[in-house]
């Protein structure tokens, strides 16, 4: 036992003690039980890792253009009429392979979602810790700013500030800048969700009485709010997160749709749809099927799992 | 044991002022929760302190501990003005708090160890890792668990286990003064012993002054050097163990030692329970006179209309306040105590 106090070898054992704990704990028993979760973590999975690793599952380096050749352009996907293998789902009108480009295009969604569901989330729990744990008119003030959040569609959101952003940075700038702009601008139509849940779960925690034991000990307010509260305050903060990844890949694939999103130069989910677009009605149908049948997937199988996670980490549904 | 003096209460007084109204609120009342409380509490020493729920036991801890502002007087820890709206660091170091309930009082997500080992980092009172989990392991000892207990959460042990993680914690600090505010009113009746005895034997290896606040005698009876019996924020009877065990004198105080049950046959079957009559006034507005005149079985007019002061009997050993103090023993005969 007294190996558990010591560094190097206790740490270790203390580590598989937690991953013991978590495959013995509820949430992993509901996941083995549960076929559809279970699928959807795993197509969720495949999709994060084609998205860290695109140059190893990608058949064409597609930024490469000395690899590209216009006799490649339009050709249908690898099934149909004058189709190659080479091009299992087809090839633009640049020549460039649908699939790889559906890879990288995934990376930049993945990215920017993830990133801008981390900072609301960031944004949400700070503000809602501090709402719920002081009070008084610091409580008020939050949540009016969140009232006045919520009247603002996402979208509507999103637009004001890249429209802010490009007005006061100007064009060239706002290019170089288009991925953190995207990013935030999701990132501050989500953050209220949490905020609120936050606050909520924070009135409740903070009249515990390890909280007051944690004020009798002398711990600064910041250990107590994210040492005591934040740990037990923390579950619906994972389900609510879950459900708004695939709300932002999707608003991501929307304002880069209307080309407000990333620059074409790193072309997402939704730009690839977009250039897509434009050849449906030409007979190119495959240009923007496969990307919007990979975001189909990867939204749908974001959605399974959150809809999981809130019915498993419910305690009153069990 | 250290007859030196740690703690002066002088004149504590905590009002809560009462609002109504959403949108314009208005002041409506002030709850007097203490109203006018002095003791002293000495070096290695227990104070009891008892009363029914409400009558502000829990206020006078709180201020004690710097959680609530007394609305007047004043709470001197160690010749140092304590209870302000922000003590000092050390201050609070130095006074800890053992909760009531055992199951709110430790944070579900934190391993005992680590709860015990929070306060040894924050202050500094060990240096090096090695060291903090060293004192951890020492301290579960200290309260009759073991070190193997260190890695396990809140919820894989019982309310008393739990109230002894509580204990160690408060310890953690290296504190002078533990307030304890209804330690073991949560527990079992045979897990309560284990943890009064755990509280003497702390005592006496450590050299703790305890506030020990409670709501019935019996527990009270057992650890503390001495009591005060408050009733609505005022301190009615105070004294030795013995003077208010054997010797009560304020009606109140009688009436709750007749309901204390005697474990001598004999004189349990002689018990007459002194019944009180009526419910406790409003706090917000209490009577003019003695605070306990319309329940007093022997109040006369003059306790109406004139609030007793709390009264030497013996000096330095026992005060009442009460008007008719020279005869509650003769209107008001305890069997228990009759019998020794």
């Amino acid at each position: 036992m007294s190996a558990l106090f010591t560094s190097g070898r206790g740490r270790l054992e203390r580590l598989s003690d937690a991953a013991r704990r978590w495959l013995d704990s509820d949430l992993a028993r509901d996941f083995r039980s549960s076929p559809v979760a279970l699928f959807a973590l795993i197509v969720v999975g495949l999709y994060v890792l084609a998205a860290s690793f695109p140059s190893l599952v990608a058949p064409h380096p597609v930024f490469d253009l000395s690899t590209l050749d216009f006799a490649d352009a339009f050709r249908p996907p690898a099934w149909l009429e004058g189709g190659s293998w080479r091009f299992l789902l087809g090839a633009d009108d640049q020549g460039r392979d649908v699939l790889s480009a559906i890879i990288y295009g995934l990376r930049v969604s993945l990215f920017v979602s993830v990133a801008a569901v981390a900072l609301s989330v960031a944004i949400g729990v700070t503000l809602g810790l501090i709402a719920g744990f002081y009070g008084g008119w610091i409580d008020s003030l939050i949540m009016r700013i969140a009232d006045v959040q919520l009247t603002f569609p996402a979208m509507l959101v999103a637009v004001l500030f890249d429209g802010l952003l490009r007005s006061a940075f100007g064009e060239q700038a706002h290019h170089r800048h288009a991925i953190s702009i995207i990013i935030v601008a999701i990132a501050l139509s989500g953050w209220v969700q949490y905020a609120r849940t936050v606050r909520g779960s924070t009135l409740v925690v903070s009249r515990h009485n390890y909280v007051l034991a944690a004020r009798m000990m002398g711990q600064p307010t910041g250990f107590i709010l994210f040492r005591h509260i934040l740990p037990n305050v923390a579950t619906p903060v994972f389900v609510i997160a879950t459900i708004q990844l695939a709300v932002a890949i999707i608003l991501e694939a929307t304002l880069s749709f209307v080309g407000l999103g990333v620059p074409p130069t790193q072309p997402s989910l939704g730009t690839l749809i977009r250039v897509g677009n434009g050849y449906l009605l030409s007979g190119e149908w495959w240009l923007a099927m496969f990307p919007g049948f990979a975001l189909l997937f990867l939204v749908l199988a974001v959605n399974l799992l959150g809809d999981f996670l809130r019915d498993a980490l419910n305690p009153s549904l069990k | 044991m250290d007859s030196g003096i740690l703690l002066v209460v002088e004149g504590l007084e905590v009002h809560f002022p009462v609002r109504r109204g959403v949108v314009f609120e208005r002041h409506v009342g002030t709850v007097k929760a203490v109203d006018g409380v002095s003791f002293v509490l000495r070096r290695g020493e227990t104070l009891g302190l008892v009363g029914e729920s409400g009558c502000g036991k829990t206020t006078v801890g709180r201020a004690i501990l710097g959680l609530v502002s007394p609305t007047a007087g004043k709470v001197v820890f160690d010749g140092q003005i304590a209870g302000g709206a922000k003590p000092a660091r050390l201050l609070r170091r130095r006074i800890q708090l053992i909760f009531q309930d055992p199951y709110a009082s430790l944070n579900p997500r934190m391993s005992v160890g680590e709860a015990i080992a929070e306060p040894v980092r924050l202050h500094g009172l060990r240096s090096g890792e090695t060291a903090v989990q060293q004192r951890v392991r020492e301290l579960l000892d200290l309260v009759g668990l073991s070190a193997a207990h260190a890695g396990r959460f809140p919820h894989e042990f019982s309310g008393g286990q739990r109230q002894r993680i509580g204990i160690a914690r408060a310890l953690a600090c290296e504190p002078e003064l533990l307030v304890c505010d209804e330690p073991v009113s949560a527990l079992d009746v045979s897990i309560q012993a284990q943890i009064v005895n755990l509280l003497q034997d702390l005592q006496e290896k450590l050299g703790l002054s305890y506030l020990f606040i409670a709501h019935g005698l019996n527990v009270i009876k057992h650890i503390s050097h001495r009591v005060a019996v408050m009733y609505m924020g005022q301190i009615i009877e105070t004294g030795d163990k013995a003077a208010i065990y054997k010797a009560p004198v304020h009606p109140y105080t009688r009436a709750l030692l007749s309901a204390v049950p005697v474990p001598d046959p004999a004189v349990e079957r002689g018990r007459r329970r002194i019944i009180l009559q009526g419910d406790v006034p409003s706090p917000m507005n209490p009577p003019p006179g003695c605070r306990f005149s319309g329940r007093c079985p022997i109040a006369s007019d003059r306790c109406d209309i004139e609030m007793p002061a709390l009264i030497q009997r013996v000096p330095g050993a026992h005060d009442v306040a009460c008007l008719r103090a020279g005869e509650s023993a003769a209107l008001m005969p305890l069997a228990a105590l009759e019998s020794g």
